[in-house]
């Protein structure tokens, strides 16, 4: 076999070991690469800087631990946004592991910056998912007899920060974090009613989906991924996981480029021979 | 004798270990088929409908179902009924039964999806007469709108079936079109590798820093 033709049949298995190693050297010997955040995520960072006070985020957690890579660190960085500017929020959950999840998210962050569950934050539990479009609905004209009670069974009008809260009009962002096609569904019942604004932090392979209502106006940012994370993060001043990764997320889009490359030089040669015998 | 059962922080270690066997027994398919990989999916399906199953009704059914009849709101009852109306479609005898209900739930949904047609797709329309310029429009903000419209009405072109493609006036700007929808779908798909990859690194990461603690 002449070397051209041995580029179009790289075993699989070298491919996969190259790739382990690729991915495995940044995260071992910390490589940095650069971070600038985009126009979308810092659309959602001020989104969330210009909740109005005395309305609360409703945080919408439809992922489980499939997408944990992309969609954890998205949620982390939203949370810890919303604590640091003392904005109130209400997660709401759509998946049973996604619901755990976040809980677990909001009680860790909350306790690295003194916030209190009740006061600053609620989770409203998980709703099934077959359900959201009448779910959303309801909530929007009515948010305690559509919620009714929090994920440890306490009623709504026992916890202090949703005293005041009654409707959509006291919502004043929805983050959607999700792998699936929530969006359309926030946006046809709640934005094109009401306006509430909205932030998208869907997973890259989601992220298409929304750039038509991001330059519709529809939303106000979008996190894509684990890099959509990054830059948020980068916009926070942390470096957390989504930073750490972004060293080997860019070296290994760099080795399936490369790839890419061996392999088409590989049959243009091959087809070149051909041609020529 | 089993009390390090009960202890957080051992828990933690064995969770991190059973994670570890667990990501790299799965990950073992991409060698070849074997066993311990076959051993593995059948946990994870096992455990998934297991827990599914638990969590279906702690925190669906009981909270928002029968602790309501069980507190007084009888009424409840009725949908179980509804929704054992379902079932019927397994029974020839029996089938309208299930029609009922199908056809109540179809009336429903497309009531509700014609009013979020609506919702998702009136803004996108509008917003896609963008001027091309004036308003302060800066040179890039113009070439950007006009690319928008090119693109737009390419596509468009590309899509419309009603006559054949066969003079230059109707093939060229469907061909663009074409040609325009392959770079979509090329950025669509660098998107799809960039999450394939970003989960592999949550895993690797996982076993780099969780479990070896050899990661930053």
């Amino acid at each position: 076999m002449r070397w051209f033709d041995r580029l179009q049949h790289i075993d699989r298995r070298i491919m996969y070991v190259l790739l382990a190693l690729i991915i495995a050297a940044p995260l071992i010997w910390k490589l940095d690469f650069p971070i600038m955040a985009s126009p979308a995520v810092k659309g959602a960072y001020n989104a969330v800087e210009n909740i109005p006070d005395g309305k609360i985020a409703v945080i919408s957690i439809n992922w489980a631990s499939g997408t944990i890579a992309e969609n954890g660190p998205q949620t982390e960085a939203i949370i810890r946004h919303m604590f640091m500017k003392d904005k109130k929020f209400a997660i709401i959950a759509w998946d049973p592991q996604g619901s755990k999840f976040s809980y677990d998210y909001a009680e860790r962050i909350a306790r690295e910056t003194g916030k209190v569950y009740g006061r600053d934050w609620v989770h409203w539990g998980l709703r099934p998912i077959a359900n959201i479009v009448l779910l959303i609905q309801g909530f929007a004209r009515n948010i305690p007899r559509t919620i009714g009670k929090d994920i440890n069974g306490t009623p709504l009008s026992d916890i202090p920060m949703m005293q005041e809260i009654k409707d959509i009009k006291d919502v004043g962002l929805i983050a959607d974090i999700t792998p699936t096609a929530t969006l359309d569904i926030w946006i046809a019942y709640i934005y094109g009613q009401y306006r509430t604004p909205i932030i998208y932090a869907p997973t890259a392979v989601m992220a298409p989906e929304g750039f038509n209502p991001l330059d519709a106006g529809q939303i106000k940012g979008m996190l894509a991924g684990m890099k959509g994370a990054a830059e948020y993060e980068h916009l926070l001043g942390r470096v957390d996981f989504a930073t750490r990764a972004t060293g080997a997320l860019s070296s290994s889009h760099i080795l399936i480029i490369v790839l890419i490359i061996l392999g088409n030089v590989g049959y243009l040669m091959s087809r070149r021979r051909r041609e020529e015998e | 004798m089993f009390n390090w059962l009960s202890n957080p922080n051992t828990m933690s270690v064995v969770g991190i270990w059973l994670a570890a066997f667990g990501t790299l027994a799965i990950y073992s398919i991409l060698y070849k088929e074997n066993p311990v990989y076959r051993m593995a999916e059948h946990i994870f399906i096992g455990a998934a409908a297991g827990y599914g199953v638990y969590v279906t009704w702690s925190q669906i059914l009981k909270p928002l179902w029968w602790d309501k009849i069980t507190s007084g709101q009888w009424y409840w009852v009725f949908a179980l009924v509804a929704g054992s109306m379902f079932y019927f479609i397994y029974s020839q005898r029996h089938l309208w039964i299930s029609r009922l209900i199908f056809g109540a739930l179809l009336g429903l949904i497309s009531g509700t999806v014609f009013k979020g047609f609506a919702g998702v797709n009136m803004d996108r329309i509008y917003a896609s007469f963008t001027p091309v310029a004036g308003h302060g429009m800066t040179a890039a903000q113009s070439l950007n709108n006009i690319l928008f419209i090119f693109v737009l009405l390419t596509v468009m072109a590309y899509f419309f079936f009603s006559f054949e493609h066969k003079d230059a006036i109707r093939r060229v700007p469907s061909s663009i079109g074409r040609w325009v929808l392959m770079f979509a779908f090329g950025a669509m798909f660098g998107s799809t590798v960039m999450a394939r990859m970003s989960l592999l690194i949550g895993r690797i990461y996982f076993l780099l820093h969780d479990w070896l603690h050899v990661a930053h």
